[in-house]
């Protein structure tokens, strides 16, 4: 009797610790019941979302040649002559094509320099851009995202150029869409537009460049005939880009040459933080800017406050 | 008698443990509760993980969404979006949804996201793909955690002691 008892006791003391084992054991291993769902993002390929388009031509170009728009990869450059170019320049690689005729000096026009240019003024408060709109590229995104102009809009794409303006679809606020037509859609929304072209287009013929971005102009106008439009130097990169023939400051100062004269003719304003950011040597200095084109955000936050301190 | 007893006793033992077992179990895979402070995530992962871009920031109310559109405001109780100047494929993005119908909406545009940057990156930055080969996703109730960096393996056990001590 004693000995069935005690093989009962036993059992039941074996029982329990092998339930205090799995108890312990549950802290370790998966539970059953609800867990998180953890998953990892495949690599499957997708379909290229509708960011990335490719289209013929340029909806606005006066042109008899159209230029054909491919990918990213291998973009042709816009051509107002019958043959057609080399890739364009990224912001971030060089292909070379047709380097441009003059070899200007790295020293940046003074403050002041250009007639159309907004004189100096105090800042404007972040709240006084809440009509305003910003176009452009990736420097542009920066704006976004390292500043803080938050009430205004941003119509910005990662290597987004003049070309890029009518034909390539890009997100803006949940949509897919071309910048013209969201600029149209929103015709006479804005007060303030700025735009800010330049840096994916060092690698074009400066003649090119200046047609499609006066089609772009002449695009904003139509659609916002009472705003004050604001064409934007390409900003200066540092000295990274030195042997760049594209991305140097050179080649961007004689872009910026043609810039100011585009505006002027057009009757809008050039707006020219370059001096407010480049130190003695005409660069911006080492250590801003991880790839030599975009700023860190203390001078995103520097480019912003000339924005601010140079309105119409 | 004393059989009786013991088997009695053995069997109240038994039962008891098997209860203690279930509801210690029961307790760590409990959904987490609504209002958890997602800052207290964001900072963890901030200091823990290591990101390429030096000015990751969390985006005021006013961007984020332009930034993070994928995501619909209204699905939402609470977010952080911590991101840079968006030339390094970094970001951290945290979500409370009103519940958890709405966590699965954003988890899956978290994943319509994510392609959407290797489009933008595989034509503009190549190199930044890596970091968006496998980013960290999880949805725990109505919470809904995603980070680009890379150090997956060092975010998930972030936001899993994470979890563990929300319990």
């Amino acid at each position: 009797m004693l000995r069935k008892n005690t093989t009962i006791f036993i059992k039941s003391l074996g029982l329990f610790l092998v339930c205090l084992f799995l108890l312990v054991s549950c802290q370790k291993i998966a539970p059953p019941f609800t867990e998180p769902t953890t998953e990892k993002s495949s690599t499957t390929t997708s379909t290229v979302s509708s960011e990335m388009t490719t289209s013929s031509s340029p909806a606005n170009t006066s042109e008899t040649t159209q230029p054909t728009e491919t990918t990213r990869e291998t973009t042709t450059v816009p051509t107002t002559s019958a043959t057609t170019t080399a890739p364009t320049t990224s912001e971030t690689t060089a292909a070379p094509t047709e380097k441009p005729s003059q070899a200007p000096s790295t020293a940046a026009p003074a403050e002041g320099a250009y007639a159309n240019e907004p004189p100096l003024s105090d800042p404007k408060d972040a709240s006084y851009f809440k009509d305003a709109v910003f176009v452009g590229g990736s420097r542009t995104q920066g704006l976004m995202l390292y500043g803080s102009l938050y009430d205004a809009d941003y119509v910005a794409g990662k290597g987004l150029d003049v070309s890029d303006y009518f034909d390539q679809a890009i997100r803006i606020n949940g949509q897919d869409i071309t910048a013209d037509q969201y600029m149209t859609n929103r015709s006479g929304a804005y007060k303030d537009i700025y735009l800010s072209f330049g840096i994916n287009e060092l690698g074009w013929p400066v003649d090119n460049f200046i047609t499609y971005y006066k089609n772009v102009i002449e695009s904003v106008k139509a659609s916002h005939g009472a705003a004050s439009i604001y064409v934007e130097a390409i900003l200066p990169t540092d000295h990274s880009q030195d042997g760049s023939d594209y991305l140097s400051n050179a080649n961007i100062k004689m872009f910026n040459a043609r810039l100011a004269q585009l505006s002027a003719e057009e009757g809008i304003y050039f707006l020219n933080p370059t001096p407010a950011l480049v130190d003695q040597s005409g660069a911006i200095p080492d250590g801003v800017s991880a790839d030599g084109i975009h700023y860190d955000r203390e001078y995103v936050e520097k480019w912003q406050y000339y924005i601010q301190t140079h309105v119409a | 008698m004393f059989a009786k007893t013991t088997r009695k006793n053995a069997l109240i033992a038994l039962v008891l443990s098997f209860v203690f077992f279930l509801s210690a179990c029961g307790s760590k895979d409990a959904t987490l509760k609504p209002g958890l402070d997602l800052d207290s995530l964001g900072q963890q992962l901030m200091t823990q993980v290591e990101f390429k871009d030096p000015d990751l920031k969390p985006l005021d109310d006013k961007i984020w969404n332009r930034y993070v559109d994928q995501v619909d405001s209204s699905w939402l109780n609470n977010h952080l979006v911590i991101a840079g100047g968006g030339m390094v494929a970094e970001e951290i993005c945290l979500f409370e949804a009103v519940d958890e119908a709405k966590a699965e909406e954003v988890e899956k545009a978290m994943k319509e996201r994510y392609e959407y940057l290797k489009t933008s990156f595989g034509n503009y930055t190549p190199e930044e793909l890596k970091n968006l080969e496998a980013p960290v996703l999880k949805r725990v109730g109505p919470y809904v955690f995603s980070v680009i960096s890379a150090q997956n393996e060092k975010v998930e056990t972030v936001i899993d002691q994470w979890i563990k001590d929300q319990q």
